[in-house]
């Protein structure tokens, strides 16, 4: 598989603090890599430091192909464009003075593309509204339009529908799709609202104390995730020990919800709960989420 | 670096702070100098001959501090918007980031003093041209040197701290602060070697006899005031004002120092520096 970016042992220390401590991580090409994580997990600090914004302490990434310690890897990066924790836009000017900017930056040598990238992001119609004006939804979105400047290959999205409504929220995501789909940018999206990652990764790397817990496909994911059955009844103190002589796995998520991780035979449940007279109130399938997948990956590195 | 020079002088073209301060510059510097004319054509009357010169050079104590605002301001809305960011995801490195910093602060400030000679000259036709000749050149020269002192100085501060006003007031405060360190030695300088009162008795009013200044200051300690007045931008400013320019190759030599010398600490710590 081609990787866009890969890291290895990367490592970023302030003083004492180790923000990053020995990770390594693989965002295959053409990918929407999921990266999840609590706050002060690490998410932001590895952006920096692929962005340029800081150094690692110890370890190394590739971006492209070029090792950070390489003089090409400024040539890399060009090849990327990314939004770190607030788009960075400049608010005294209008959306289509930002992109001018940033297309002298670049070095490009004329204004043409802007009105599409303008189009794309759904601002094309702002006129001389300053960016200071703007929405905090389209000041998102002006920040990718200045991060699309220039064609990248590799997006990197902080935390992007951060403090949006959820019409906001939906705008980001069907760009991104667009993005990946219609112009094959591999994008790397740091979040940790994972239901909305969920309706886009099509990988995920899992972050926890500056060190990557695991690493997944979306279909991986899809197939390791346990079904289960949500059953609500009278009493799960009844419950339990018929599901233990029944040698069916199970846990209780009150006194009168619990789930079970198999194939059961509802008749035999119901008729064996019956004689201790408790009744079955509701009982229905249930896909593990990623939210469940993440917080059993994070307690099992807890509990190491 | 070209490129970050073109983004950052379309910036500045679109800046209005920078030609509100421009405009005020050349309404400042014609004021002033209509004003002067007018006291210069009083003081004629009272046998004091004053000339273009006088006049011309009195931006100097205050042009500094003009220049801290408007360069911490300038560069500081990189950090407090996050630009400074885009432009090292588009692969510029650090060195030409601060040196083209650099460069946008120091145009700036040359901006603002070529404001005020040219809003000056409005002196010329009631004052005539300098009477220093050319040593006039040499007072420009020294003018655009101490204003890379401070553009160094200013841009350093800017592009070490993130924050835009903490990054202002810092500029500030450290311009007042060299101002009033240069002041305390230039005043010292100034001291009269000798000093006589004025005796009062009831037939008549004498001058006593001089007796040696306590405060005047002498050998070594004058050499080491005389250095750091000179060295200092602010004392060169001190100078410059009251038209007592007198080492003029020190004050330049001190001027190319302090630019190298701030330009390449800081870009040293630039490039060590942890951006958000």
């Amino acid at each position: 598989m081609e990787y866009v970016l890969e890291t290895s042992a990367l490592g970023k220390s302030y003083g004492h603090f180790k923000a990053l401590n020995n990770l390594s991580m693989h965002v295959p090409k053409g990918s929407i890599y999921g990266f999840i994580g609590k706050n002060g997990a690490g998410k932001t600090t590895l952006i920096r430091l692929i962005c340029g914004l800081q150094e690692p302490t110890c370890g190394e990434y590739t971006l492209y192909g070029k090792k950070n310690s390489e003089k090409a890897i400024y040539s890399s990066r060009r090849r990327m464009g990314a939004i770190v924790e607030t788009p960075s836009v400049y608010l005294d000017m209008t959306a289509r003075e930002n992109l001018q900017q940033q297309y002298r930056i670049l070095g490009l040598p004329s204004f043409d593309g802007i009105q599409d990238v303008l189009k794309l992001v759904g601002l094309a119609d702002t006129g001389k509204k300053k960016a200071a004006h703007f929405s905090l939804g389209m000041r998102q979105r002006l920040g990718i339009a200045v991060a699309l400047a220039g064609d990248p290959d590799f997006l990197v999205l902080d935390e992007p529908v951060n403090g949006l409504d959820p019409q906001g929220i939906i705008e980001i995501r069907e760009l991104i799709l667009k993005l990946n789909q219609e112009r094959q940018i591999t994008v790397l999206i740091s979040s940790h609202i994972l239901d909305e990652l969920s309706r886009l990764a099509t990988h995920y790397g899992f972050i926890d104390n500056g060190s990557i817990l695991k690493e997944i496909s979306a279909q991986d994911l899809e197939k390791s995730c346990r079904k289960c059955i949500r059953i609500e009844v009278t009493d799960t103190k009844i419950l339990a020990p018929v599901l233990d002589h029944m040698k069916i796995s199970y846990e209780i998520i009150s006194d009168t919800e619990a789930d079970i991780f198999a194939q059961i035979n509802v008749s035999r449940l119901t008729s064996a709960l019956e004689k201790d007279n408790c009744e079955i109130l509701s009982i229905y399938k249930r896909n593990e989420s990623l939210e469940s997948y993440y917080m059993s990956l994070t307690e099992n590195s807890g509990r190491e | 670096m070209n490129k970050l020079l073109n983004a950052g002088f379309s910036r500045l073209k679109k800046d209005k702070i920078f030609w509100i301060v421009t405009v005020s510059m050349l309404v400042c510097s014609i004021v002033y100098m209509l004003n002067g004319c007018r006291q210069a054509a009083l003081d004629t009357m009272s046998e004091y001959q004053y000339g273009l010169d006088h006049y011309y050079f009195s931006y100097s104590p205050f042009i500094g501090l003009f220049c801290s605002v408007i360069t911490s301001m300038f560069l500081g809305t990189e950090y407090s918007d996050g630009t400074i960011r885009n432009k090292h995801i588009a692969g510029h490195t650090r060195k030409d980031i601060y040196l083209s910093s650099l460069i946008l602060s120091f145009t700036i400030s040359l901006a603002l003093l070529c404001t005020w000679w040219l809003g000056a000259l409005s002196g010329v036709p009631f004052l005539g041209f300098w009477r220093m000749g050319s040593g006039v050149l040499i007072y420009l020269l020294v003018s655009i040197l101490y204003l890379a002192a401070f553009s160094a100085i200013f841009t350093a501060i800017s592009m070490l701290v993130s924050h835009k006003a903490m990054a202002q007031m810092v500029s500030v405060l450290l311009f007042l602060g060299l101002l009033s360190f240069a002041g305390k030695f230039y005043g010292a300088l100034q001291q009269p070697e000798f000093e006589s009162g004025i005796l009062i008795t009831s037939e008549d009013m004498s001058m006593s006899d001089p007796v040696p200044n306590p405060a005047y200051v002498t050998g070594t300690m004058r050499e080491i005031y005389q250095f750091l007045v000179d060295f200092l931008p602010t004392g060169q400013c001190l100078l410059m004002y009251e038209l007592k320019i007198v080492h003029p190759l020190r004050m330049i030599l001190s001027s190319l120092f302090i630019t190298g010398a701030v330009s390449f600490s800081g870009l040293w710590f630039f490039q060590k520096k942890n951006l958000k």
